[in-house]
């Protein structure tokens, strides 16, 4: 097999502690901040603008005092000058709540170079959740096949960075993903709307994935989808007469790549095309994700853009 | 359509061709790489919409490569089409060969048929392109290929002409040519093959093809265009020395013995012969006219010859020229021994008028009164007891007269005696146990006896017997009878003989006129001969014994058993294993052959004896010296009188005889190479289906090349393209 796509410089390393919280990607990234594209409801205090009107030192605009408000919000000084009984709002800044989705499910393991696009996605989740929680957010991880596997609760201390990479680690991955039902237990799941990152190939019913994302979106979710796709099956590159073993039990396959590949393609733009469209109607963040990329290129240009989009608003 | 090569072997080879794309098509099919794959159902989508598109591909590429195989396996069976069907394609290339007629009748006439042919020749290779093949064969008794398939070089072929071709001493031996043209004919690859046969047309060999000649004939006419070309001739006048043959008298030292030379005219007109010379040695010994003989008569002239010594002498005649020299000499050899040794075994009882023995009869036969002890036949008489215990190494001829029973060693004995050379002479009277006789003397092929003994039959009619019938067989005993008169013939009469079957391979000399029963037969075993009498030696069956023919067949047949004159003639052209008695295998002898030219001949076994192998390359006397006591060995070989029949079919005749086996006869009118030209047809297609094969294979590589590419090439980077678009699309929406 043709080994030309490039590893991500967070090849794996030697396992130990913290594996997926790789030092060279995390100094590469650790300059930039995750910014929520919008108001996030925080449980402290953060940078975040939340929707909530709170205490905060940010003068937001004036409502008229209804029964049932606290009197000490009262502005008296707008009450001297009209006469009524005004209530000062100021926008609240809090921190964000980050869950990492990470779709662990057989048709993941497949790598044709050095590293799996599930691997990948470990080092991209990782290191994003080590970003979130660098600058005081709480970042959480679940991990799923079929079902939900493994739930790491969001917290904003580092000790859910070990956690997390620990839980990375002991992912035995298993055949089917269904990533649609996943998403509305977990939409059901999320008492807060916060971040929700997903890290699949997604080679699943798109329907059902399409409906668990605007299932997210409806309960107020700030959704990135990670979609992670090896080289070879942007490319298919393959030349010569091939047999194709279905990873996730589908049978195989006997063809010559050269031949199809054409096919193939637009197939694959049409699969990748229609998830970009839905993700777009719902508002959801869609990358695609080439694992022969470093990963901290795929986190810095992805931070990046969404960096320069939040200031031109 | 046709083909030069092997269909079953290029067949065969097409099909195996054919079936390797196939087989690598499989095994590539079978000899895949594996990988697990994620994006299954993309795969599978992509296949189901290409999967048909696919399947055309391959087949079309498929057919493509095997219809290359396929046309290349036609191509190299050299396929030939007739220009008729399509003359636009294949190349025209013609293989020729040329059969002269080199045998002696072409050397008849002041212009000899021979130097007509060659200048037929000449004008039938001037058609030819230089670098197409060319076989010329002189055609004779002894073939002769003069070029073999070699590209035509026209100074060559005419320096051939010129100088190599010459007329043979043979005879034309048609079977044996047509057999050697249907071998060269295969030999030839060409799409156009040619045979012209440029011959003088004898009506001897045209006429009355043999079964062999025609299939020969039509074999040939199978896979070639085969033309008769006459040569034409300054006339059809000849007369021939047709034989010179021993006819009677003694072959021995002081003995006379006649010859006879016949002169036949072979022409169409009455002329006169000339004059016919003989000469004994190297001395010519008489001069006789032939004189006028009307066409095909033919006229035998005596010449007595008396030998003073013994040895082996030469005997020639020699015609008068004329339009055909070659048939004007004959030659013969004739053995003379100083003395013949007989040994007569008596085995009957007295009986008859006279109350004597078979023995003594034969005894008086063959010991001449007038010369008494110094007859040249020696005879010695022993009762048949003593048989077992005589040196039979000490006689020429042995005589069984009546002899009831032999042992089986004595048989042995005798056996061998005949095989060396020596003569047997049996009569089978009333005491041969005839049981006996058959098994001990063989049967079938190995018998000594030229005939199985049977039961004897006995006259039943009103006349004093049986007579001897007119003698049918060209035998020299039979010429005894011949010329005897015809009421002293018939006075030898028989009330008894032994009924016998004749044995494959023998001669029935004599037979009973009213029975046509045999009453003499011969047959030859090893270097020697055996005569069997089915009567008896004495008068107790016939009054043979007492007759004057008796002692002329004795003594003739004493004297064919030593001599055996007729063994000494060979024909010039053909091979033949001569009998050297006393030498031993391996050893060499040194051989004369005519105009002094000397070789070694290594001695080899046959069957019973040793023998030398011998070709006749020219008419004359071949001798093997004497070596101590070996003795020697001389015989003469002549041309084949059939030969001198020089009377020739008109271009017209032989177009009767020879079309109905698809010979086209040429040269009837106008220019021989021209007409030529006009019948030269086929083509070969082979380098056209080899084109067509090898552009039948570019097209396939170049679909295979296209089919395979064409994604990667137009439309892949389009689709890459837009991948990454969505993706950057899909962060700016942010």
């Amino acid at each position: 097999m043709d080994t030309k796509t490039v590893p991500p410089s967070a090849a794996p390393k030697a396992r130990g502690k913290a594996q997926y919280l790789d030092p060279a990607i995390l100094s590469k990234i650790g300059s930039l901040e995750v910014v929520a594209r919008q108001l996030v409801e925080g449980v402290r205090i953060g940078q975040h603008k939340s929707p909530i009107r709170g205490v905060s030192s940010e003068f937001s605009a004036y409502r008229q005092y209804t029964q049932g408000d606290e009197t000490r919000h009262i502005d008296w000084k707008a009450y001297a000058r009209s006469d009524r009984y005004y209530i000062k709002l100021f926008d609240a800044e809090t921190n964000f709540v980050c869950n990492m989705l990470l779709d662990a499910s057989k048709s993941m393991t497949y790598s044709s170079g050095k590293i799996s696009k599930i691997e990948y996605a470990k080092y991209l989740a990782a290191s994003l959740a080590y970003l979130v929680v660098d600058q005081g957010d709480s970042a959480g991880a679940a991990i799923f096949d079929g079902k939900l596997q493994k739930y790491i609760e969001p917290k904003c201390s580092k000790q859910v960075l070990h956690d997390i990479s620990t839980e990375l680690e002991k992912i035995v991955p298993e055949p089917r993903t269904n990533v649609g039902s996943i998403l509305h237990d977990f939409a059901h799941r999320m008492k807060r709307r916060g971040f929700v990152m997903i890290f699949s190939d997604l080679f699943d019913n798109t329907e059902e994935f399409i409906a668990g994302l605007n299932h997210l979106r409806f309960g107020g979710h700030n959704v990135v989808l990670f979609h992670v796709l090896d080289p070879y099956e942007i490319e298919f590159p393959l030349s010569g007469m091939w047999k194709f073993l279905g990873l996730e039990g589908e049978g195989e396959v006997i063809t010559q790549p050269s031949r199809v590949r054409a096919n193939y393609l637009k197939e694959l733009e049409e699969f990748v095309g229609g998830i970009r469209k839905a993700c777009a109607k719902a508002q959801v963040d869609y990358v695609l994700v080439n694992t022969a990329d470093p990963v901290e290129h795929t986190i810095s240009n992805y931070l990046l853009q969404r960096s320069a989009l939040a200031k031109s608003r | 359509m046709g083909s030069l090569n092997s269909f079953a072997l290029w067949g065969y080879l097409g099909l195996a061709g054919i079936a390797v794309p196939i087989i690598i098509h499989l095994l590539y099919r079978k000899h895949r790489k594996e990988t697990p794959w994620a994006a299954m159902e993309l795969l599978r989508r992509a296949l189901v919409i290409r999967s048909g598109q696919v399947k055309l591909e391959d087949y079309l590429i498929l057919f493509l490569r095997c219809l290359a195989l396929a046309l290349l396996a036609f191509a190299l069976l050299r396929p030939i089409m007739n220009p008729d069907a399509n003359s636009l394609l294949g190349e025209k290339k013609v293989g020729m060969i040329i059969g002269i007629d080199a045998s002696y009748s072409m050397s008849h006439g002041e212009q000899s048929r021979f130097e007509r042919a060659l200048d037929k020749a000449r004008d039938i290779v001037k058609t030819a392109r230089e670098g197409d093949p060319v076989t010329i064969v002189l055609m004779s008794n002894r073939p002769q290929v003069l070029l073999r398939g070699a590209g035509y070089v026209p100074s060559q072929v005419e320096e051939l002409l010129g100088s190599k071709a010459t007329a043979t001493p043979y005879r034309l031996g048609l079977e044996r040519n047509l057999d050697l043209l249907n071998e060269l004919a295969d030999e030839l690859k060409t799409a156009g093959k040619e045979v012209f046969l440029v011959s003088d047309s004898q009506e001897l060999d045209w006429v009355n093809l043999s079964p062999t000649a025609r299939a020969s004939f039509e074999r040939l006419t199978k896979s070639a265009s085969v033309y008769a070309i006459p040569s034409g001739s300054d006339g059809e006048e000849n007369f021939t020395l047709e034989r010179l043959t021993y006819s009677s008298g003694s072959l021995r030292q002081s003995g006379s013995a006649r010859f006879t030379a016949m002169v036949r005219n072979t022409g169409r007109r009455v002329a006169d012969g000339g004059s016919v010379e003989f000469f004994v040695g190297n001395e010519l010994s008489k001069r006789l006219a032939v004189g006028s003989l009307e066409p095909g008569q033919a006229r035998g002239l005596d010449f007595f010859a008396s030998f003073d010594k013994p040895g082996d002498i030469q005997i020639k005649a020699q015609l008068s020229p004329d339009d055909l020299v070659a048939d004007n000499v004959r030659h013969a050899m004739a053995h003379i021994s100083s003395s013949v040794r007989v040994l007569c075994v008596e085995g009957g009882s007295a009986g008859g008028a006279d109350d004597r023995m078979g023995g003594y009869y034969a005894v008086r036969a063959l010991r001449l009164k007038d010369r008494g002890d110094d007859s040249p036949i020696k005879v010695n008489q022993i009762e048949a007891p003593d048989l077992a215990v005589e040196q039979l190494g000490d006689y020429d001829v042995v005589l069984l007269a009546n002899v009831p029973d032999l042992s089986p060693e004595t048989v042995e004995r005798l056996r061998k005696f005949v095989q060396r050379g020596g003569g047997l002479i049996v009569f089978a009277g009333d005491r041969v146990d005839a049981a006996q006789y058959n098994e001990r003397f063989g049967k079938g092929a190995d018998a000594l006896l030229p005939a199985v003994i049977g039961k004897v039959a006995t006259y039943s009619g009103d006349a004093t017997g049986w007579s001897i019938g007119p003698p049918k067989s060209d035998h020299l005993l039979a010429g005894v009878v011949s010329r005897l008169d015809e009421k002293l013939l018939d006075s030898a009469r028989f009330s008894k003989i032994t009924a016998v079957e004749p044995a494959p391979g023998s001669e029935t000399i004599l037979s009973l006129a009213e029975t046509n029963a045999p009453l003499l037969l011969a047959r030859n075993f090893g270097a020697g001969s055996v005569l069997l009498f089915t009567t008896s030696a004495d008068r107790t069956w016939s009054e043979l014994a007492v007759h004057p023919l008796y002692a002329m067949l004795l003594q003739q047949a004493v004297t064919n058993l030593t001599s055996r004159p007729d063994a000494l003639q060979f024909t010039a052209g053909e091979d033949a294993k001569l009998s050297v008695a006393g030498r031993q295998v391996g050893e060499n002898v040194a051989l004369t052959k005519p105009g002094g030219e000397a070789s070694a001949i290594r001695v080899t076994q046959d069957r019973d004896q040793t023998v030398a192998d011998i070709g006749f390359d020219v008419p004359g006397i071949y001798q093997i010296a004497a070596e101590g006591q070996k003795p020697a060995v001389a015989v003469a070989a002549n041309v084949d009188a059939r030969e001198s029949n020089v009377t020739v079919l008109d271009a017209g005749a032989v177009e009767n005889l020879l079309s109905p086996i698809g010979v086209k006869v040429l040269g009837k009118e106008g220019d021989l190479a021209s007409v030529i030209e006009k019948n030269r047809r086929g083509r070969e297609i082979s380098m056209f289906l080899l084109w067509l094969a090898t552009g039948v294979f570019i097209l396939q590589s170049l679909l295979a090349r296209y089919f395979t590419n064409k994604i990667s090439r137009e439309e892949v980077p389009d689709l890459t393209a837009a991948l990454q678009k969505s993706r950057v699309a899909a962060a700016r929406r942010i």
